[in-house]
């Protein structure tokens, strides 16, 4: 699979991502405090209807955050193996 | 008071609340919310080796720059503990199950040079809960005394009080290690700024702020390689299991309704027993201490039986519900429910210009306005934050329900829809189904009309399901129903005093023949509440009131739930309809009472539909007032509050009494 680039809220669900960076706002802050760093992998696990608020899971645990704000995080995918992300995961 | 203190801190979720309460039991000062710390919750506990301290709960965070208000508090009392003089410790509650995130606070609260312990916690969630390894990278990599503890099962507790002990001695003697950081500067630059959290995107604390984050972060990530980190057993719930329906756009909200009304059906139908055994109970002590007065202090017997004992009936009958909607309350915070209907809901609460974490005070708005307000301080937005303040008082609290519960049985017969639900509790969730609507209505306005600016966002962590704690089960209902009974029994006390002396003197009469029982007292309509009463009568009238009712209305702006004491109280006075003396219940006296002589019952359905209305949407409540002061730091947004709650009632009164005349 090609490697893709994209805004978290645009990132297609229940896929690896990687963050690459994240904007500079008040909001990133906040993310990055909450483990949204550049590098962290991460996973939309679900989207609310009309795709807002969607839940990603990060650092172990799931984060609910609205489509406007996951929009401050830019993510690729595609480069990595689907499978051994996530220890927790794994049957 | 240079007491000793203990902070406990940590990440929200963590399980501090469950520490505390497992430490503390039913020893508070302030009255607890289900799930949320609103305030900073203290009490003092006695340890063994060091005998009194003040135990804080601190309100969960995830940094030392707090974002929202409660986070704030967090902060605030950690930070200025440093240099405040008081023997303090810091226990970091972490949840065992995610070390990597609570390891920023960890090293942030680290370079404040308080005497620190770590207590993990969540230890079941972890494929070894013994969590040896752990503890002891924390001793030797990160120099912090750590322990495992399992707060829900109640486990451990002995060694986190011992530890305690520990911390506090060396917090005494001064033998705090501090780790100097580049950043502690920062902080106090933050908190020079004043209580704004609206002005913490200063520019360069942002920029030092992310800098900040990333490095702390490298070097958390640089030392967790040599930490055992143990596999997490709990796996995420989302997409897969209840999520799938609950969190479902349409099956989603399908559940939540019947939740909700499942939460009505109990407040009506399940505390009904309860609430007739204490009634029953109050009439059986009142009569008996009537017999044993009346003979012997005719005036006491009067003053305690007719205005003292029917007053605190009224509040003591509907603890049962209370303590219902706490337990109810509990059970979605503490089982992860709460959560979700947050993320549920945000994307139509945004629209009416709330948050989805409006949702948390808006569901506490049911049993108490008062700490609901309160629980809006995580909400970041100041706007949404004042919105769901300004709407709270509509969602039906539990003062409103010993109201409704006496009205609806002259509004609505009794009986069965399907076989199980009742009429009266159909009617009891319709009325709250009206709250809800007007403060969405109201919502909406507010979100056109408030201009106040800040960012808004919705970040809310999704815990994994967990079967809540039986501990917490019963323990937070109680604690809330005493501090109930003390804080609102206080003020129905007094006014109940106030009423009957009101009720049972009059401009005509001389006080000391009545209290010598030279003179019978008179009767009500000529007593000072009855001229009071005839004064309001004609503002009221076109609602279907009249003068007793408003008496009521008056006393009741101290609290809702005296309608139901004032009621009593009033109808107590008025003599017995029944000649042999017995006592009748409340509301077969005011089912014999008639308009001004005519044969027209005065509970009559357009009176009872207009009245219980007018309780739906009235602010009643001083208390309510306070808070709204409290939180918004002025005398406008409460007095607005005040003013749009008051016509909104007298105007849908007014209509609702019209039109069913």
């Amino acid at each position: 699979m090609p490697q893709r680039q994209g805004s978290l809220d645009q990132a297609p669900t229940g896929v690896p991502l990687t963050i690459v960076r994240l904007d500079e706002s008040d909001l990133s802050l906040k993310l990055m405090e909450m483990g949204c760093l550049p590098g962290e992998k991460l996973e939309i696990l679900h989207r609310a209807s009309g795709g807002d608020p969607l839940a990603i899971k990060v650092m172990e645990y799931v984060l609910g955050l609205r489509a406007r704000e996951a929009a401050a995080v830019w993510v690729s995918w595609g480069d990595t193996p689907l499978r051994n992300l996530w220890n927790s995961q794994e049957p | 008071m240079s007491l000793q203190r203990i902070f406990l801190a940590g990440n929200p979720n963590s399980g501090k609340s469950t520490l505390f309460n497992a430490l503390t039991g039913l020893h508070h000062k302030t009255a607890n919310f289900p799930g949320v710390t609103v305030e900073s919750l203290q009490t003092e506990i006695e340890l063994r080796s060091t005998g009194k301290v003040v135990l804080v709960d601190l309100p969960g965070t995830y940094s030392l720059y707090p974002q929202s208000q409660d986070e704030w508090v967090a902060c605030q009392a950690l930070v200025q503990a440093a240099s405040e003089g008081i023997p303090t410790v810091v226990v970091v509650v972490v949840d065992a199950s995610n070390l990597n995130r609570s390891l920023l606070l960890i090293h942030q609260i680290q370079e404040l040079g308080l005497s620190m312990q770590v207590v993990l916690n969540k230890c079941d969630r972890v494929a070894n809960p013994g969590l040896k390894g752990v503890v002891q990278w924390f001793e030797n990599e990160m120099k912090i005394k750590a322990l495992v503890c399992d707060a829900r099962k109640g486990q451990g507790l002995n060694e986190v009080s011992k530890a305690f002990g520990q911390r506090l001695a060396e917090a005494r003697s001064g033998a705090v290690s501090t780790v100097p950081g580049p950043w502690a500067a920062s902080w106090n630059e933050v908190f020079g700024q004043g209580l704004e959290t609206q002005n913490l995107g200063n520019e360069v604390i942002r920029a030092q702020h992310s800098a900040e984050t990333v490095e702390r972060y490298r070097r958390i990530n640089q030392s967790l390689k040599t930490c055992p980190l143990h596999e997490t057993k709990a796996k995420a719930a989302l997409p897969n299991g209840p999520d799938r329906l609950l969190l479902h756009p349409v099956g989603g909200i399908l559940v939540f309704v019947a939740v909700m009304a499942l939460m009505f059906q109990a407040l009506f139908a399940w505390a009904s027993y309860p609430m007739d055994f204490i009634e029953n109970m109050m009439l059986w002590a009142g009569e008996n201490l009537r017999q044993f007065l009346e003979p012997r202090y005719p005036a006491m017997s009067h003053l305690v039986t007719k205005g003292l004992m029917p007053g605190i009936g009224g509040v003591l009958v509907f603890v049962p519900q209370i303590f219902l909607l706490f337990l109810f309350l509990v059970l979605l915070e503490e089982s992860g429910y709460m959560a979700r209907v947050s993320y549920l809901m945000d994307r139509n609460l945004k629209r009416i210009g709330l948050n989805g974490k409006s949702i948390v005070p808006m569901l506490g708005g049911f049993a108490c306005a008062v700490p609901a307000i309160a629980a809006t301080r995580n909400i970041v937005s100041w706007k949404e934050r004042l919105s769901t303040i300004m709407i709270l008082p509509l969602m039906s609290c539990s003062a409103r329900l010993p109201v409704y519960a006496l009205l609806i049985q002259f509004a609505v017969p009794e009986g069965y829809i399907l076989g199980i639900f009742s009429l009266q509790g159909l009617t009891m969730m319709g009325l709250y189904l009206m709250g809800v609507v007007a403060a969405v209505l109201s919502a909406l306005v507010m979100k056109f009309w408030i201009r106040e600016k800040g960012p808004s966002y919705f970040m809310l962590e999704i815990p994994a399901y967990q079967w809540p704690v039986s501990r917490n089960l019963w323990q937070v209902p109680l604690r809330y129903c005493l501090s109930f009974v003390q804080g609102a029994g206080k003020v129905i006390v007094v006014v109940s005093l106030l009423l009957w002396f009101l009720a049972s003197f009059g401009p005509d009469h001389k006080m000391s023949e009545t209290l010598t029982g030279q003179a019978t007292p008179p009767v009500l309509e000529k007593s000072y509440a009855g001229v009071l009463g005839k004064a309001l009568e004609p503002v009221i009238m076109p609602l279907g009131f009249d003068w007793k009712i408003g008496i009521a209305l008056v006393t009741s702006f101290a609290a809702r739930e005296v309608f139901v004491g004032t009621m009593a109280t009033i109808y107590g006075l008025e003599g017995d309809p029944n000649q042999d003396g017995t006592q009748l219940r409340l509301k077969e006296r005011m089912q014999k009472d008639t308009v001004g002589g005519s044969k027209e019952p005065l509970f009559n359905r357009a009176t009872v539909w207009s009245l219980l209305v007018f309780y739906a949407f009235a602010l009643q409540c001083m208390s309510t007032v306070a808070a709204t002061k409290q939180e918004t730091r002025s005398w406008k947004w409460p007095l607005i509050q005040l003013l749009y709650l008051s016509a909104l009632a007298y105007l849908a009164s007014l209509a609702v009494y019209q039109w069913s005349l």
